[in-house]
């Protein structure tokens, strides 16, 4: 197997009043994957994805990107090929104008003027936001901020893509369309990470699912194996998504034999079931 | 001008402050012209007021500021509540001269340890600083109103003013917005749980007030935390510099600046 571009290894980290938010967690992630890093408030994602992005350091540990120490002073190359969304918009975006917002990544980057208006009109175009670009960051709706500052990772066409909490306090057309751009830029092949604890956006975002409780790893695997395991999500402060703990009791009745993750999954198997149920004679 | 009497009328009056941004997005005349003829006309008309000693000339000038203001189609109350408070304390600089300058006296009171007697020189000194000092403010208001505050740094970082003190100024812009957030969040959170706003100041209100500004102060500074790796995330280094293009000047840009500067080197030179 290729070697992976995040490699987390054994990483513990203390904020400055003592507070120990992470006690020894080990991850990979590999070129094109879609990982969720999920877990209740408090468990320590937030904090990972912060050490991922190289912002915070490891107390101890190790993390490389690229190929790359975090703690190298070289990291700061890395810039480009790193983009990170915060959850919230407010932390992210603090320029004066949409636009200088975006141009903000690509200007430190020291990228050619023609460069950043050409990426900067690409990605305004993109979101959908062409019609805000002069308007002042703190005047828009928790929407369209959100999707200001997607562009201003976007714009920088990075590699890695890491979301704090993307689908949180968005209504559902917003939550919609931000799912189908992620999902657009990994099919595109950008590695995307996300950090949740939003169960039920998960199957649509991620192939993989690192859970994260008190700090500390309790289980990865695929989407589908983790969000079927109730009694490990309950024990770590989650709940499996209504689907799957729909199809979870059907199965468990012996009426399914595959429990479906997705809403569309979901409707297929229902329509099936209730053909099988009518077919069948009583 | 509406005075405040509590923290969450400061805080709204602060932010409808900066709101008047929008402003510069109106079709007025000091809107379609270019923010450096602009700035060019505003220096001319503020330095060439400091040559300015007849109260009469004084007076006439400012007439230009509101007549801009008219014209850019600025709310005139607006204008003049933003352009009245600065003045109120250059009042209480002036009133020593009034009373203390030698000359020929037009009115005295008797206050009983002493008289106060202002003269007509006095009154000339006091009406031609008080009166320059509202024409200045009245002039930077057009022009900061009429602009924007996005341009006034586009313009300043075009003008090769140091990138720190643009980065300085672009920061606190933000920071002032997140500190209204902050502090608009916290009252209302006081205000969800039957906090009422008094209009009297007893010990209960002081020590709500210190515990809601610890609050705000504990906040902006996590949240300007969190705005910083945001900033880091995207490459920022403090050594980082960002040039912006010089804005292109027209022919109306060029012919605004010059006739305000004839107009103003005229009086000046009177």
């Amino acid at each position: 197997m290729a070697e992976p571009i995040v490699s987390v290894k054994d990483v513990k980290f203390s904020y400055p009043a003592g507070v120990s938010a992470l006690k020894g967690v080990s991850v990979d992630i590999h070129q094109g994957e879609r990982v969720a890093l999920l877990g209740p408030n408090g468990s320590g994602k937030s904090t990972l994805i912060l050490l991922i992005a190289g912002l915070l350091l490891p107390s101890k540990g190790e993390i490389t990107v690229f190929g790359e120490k975090t703690t190298s002073k070289d990291f700061q190359k890395l810039r480009s090929r790193i983009g990170i969304v915060f959850q919230d918009p407010d932390d992210q975006l603090f320029t004066p104008s949409v636009i200088e917002d975006v141009e903000y990544g690509p200007k430190n980057l020291k990228l050619p003027e023609e460069d950043i208006k050409a990426r900067s009109a690409h990605v305004l175009e993109k979101m959908g936001i062409t019609h805000l670009r002069n308007r002042p960051p703190h005047r828009l709706s928790f929407g369209e901020k959100k999707k200001v500052s997607l562009a201003t990772a976007l714009v920088l066409k990075p590699e890695l893509l890491i979301l704090d909490e993307p689908t949180a306090n968005l209504d559902l057309v917003s939550r919609r369309g931000l799912i189908e751009t992620i999902n657009e830029l990994s099919k595109a092949g950008t590695t995307i990470i996300v950090s949740t604890h939003d169960a039920e956006a998960i199957p649509e975002l991620a192939d993989r699912i690192v859970v994260i409780s008190h700090g500390e790893k309790l289980c990865e695997g695929k989407t589908s194996e983790v969000l079927e395991d109730k009694a490990m999500l309950e024990a770590s402060g989650l709940e499996p998504p209504t689907i799957v703990d729909l199809f979870g009791e059907l199965k468990t009745q012996g009426l399914i034999n595959d429990v479906p993750i997705t809403l569309s999954d979901g409707k297929e198997a229902l329509i099936k079931l209730l053909k099988t149920q009518k077919n069948t004679p009583t | 001008m509406k005075v405040p009497q509590s923290l969450k009328d400061l805080m709204e009056g602060a932010e409808s402050l900066v709101y008047l941004e929008d402003l510069s997005t109106k079709k007025g005349v000091l809107q379609a012209i270019n923010p450096l003829a602009k700035l060019v006309a505003i220096t001319a008309m503020i330095v060439a007021s400091l040559f300015i000693f007849n109260v009469t000339y004084l007076l006439l000038i400012c007439c230009v500021p509101i007549f801009l203001a008219v014209t850019s189609r600025l709310p005139l109350r607006q204008f003049f509540s933003r352009t009245a408070l600065i003045p109120l304390f250059s009042v209480i600089i002036a009133l020593p001269p009034l009373f203390l300058t030698a000359g020929n006296p037009i009115a005295s009171a008797n206050i009983g340890i002493t008289t106060l007697t202002i003269t007509s020189e006095g009154l000339n000194q006091f009406l031609i600083f008080t009166v320059r000092v509202w024409f200045c403010v009245a002039s930077l208001v057009v022009f900061v109103l009429s602009t924007g505050f996005e341009k006034v740094l586009r313009l300043f970082s075009s003008l090769r003013v140091p990138h720190l003190i643009i980065q300085l100024f672009s920061l606190t812009y933000r920071y002032f917005f997140v500190s209204i957030h902050e502090a608009q969040s916290v009252l209302l959170a006081k205000e969800a749980r039957t906090y009422i706003h008094k209009r009297t100041i007893n010990r209960q209100a002081l020590k709500d007030l210190g515990a809601i500004i610890a609050t705000l102060f504990i906040r902006t500074y996590e949240r300007s935390e969190r705005v910083y790796l945001a900033m880091k995330a995207r490459g920022f280094e403090i050594s980082n510099e960002t040039k912006q293009s010089t804005p292109k000047l027209h022919l109306m840009d060029v012919a605004f600046a010059s006739s305000i500067i004839v107009a103003f080197a005229y009086l000046a030179l009177l």
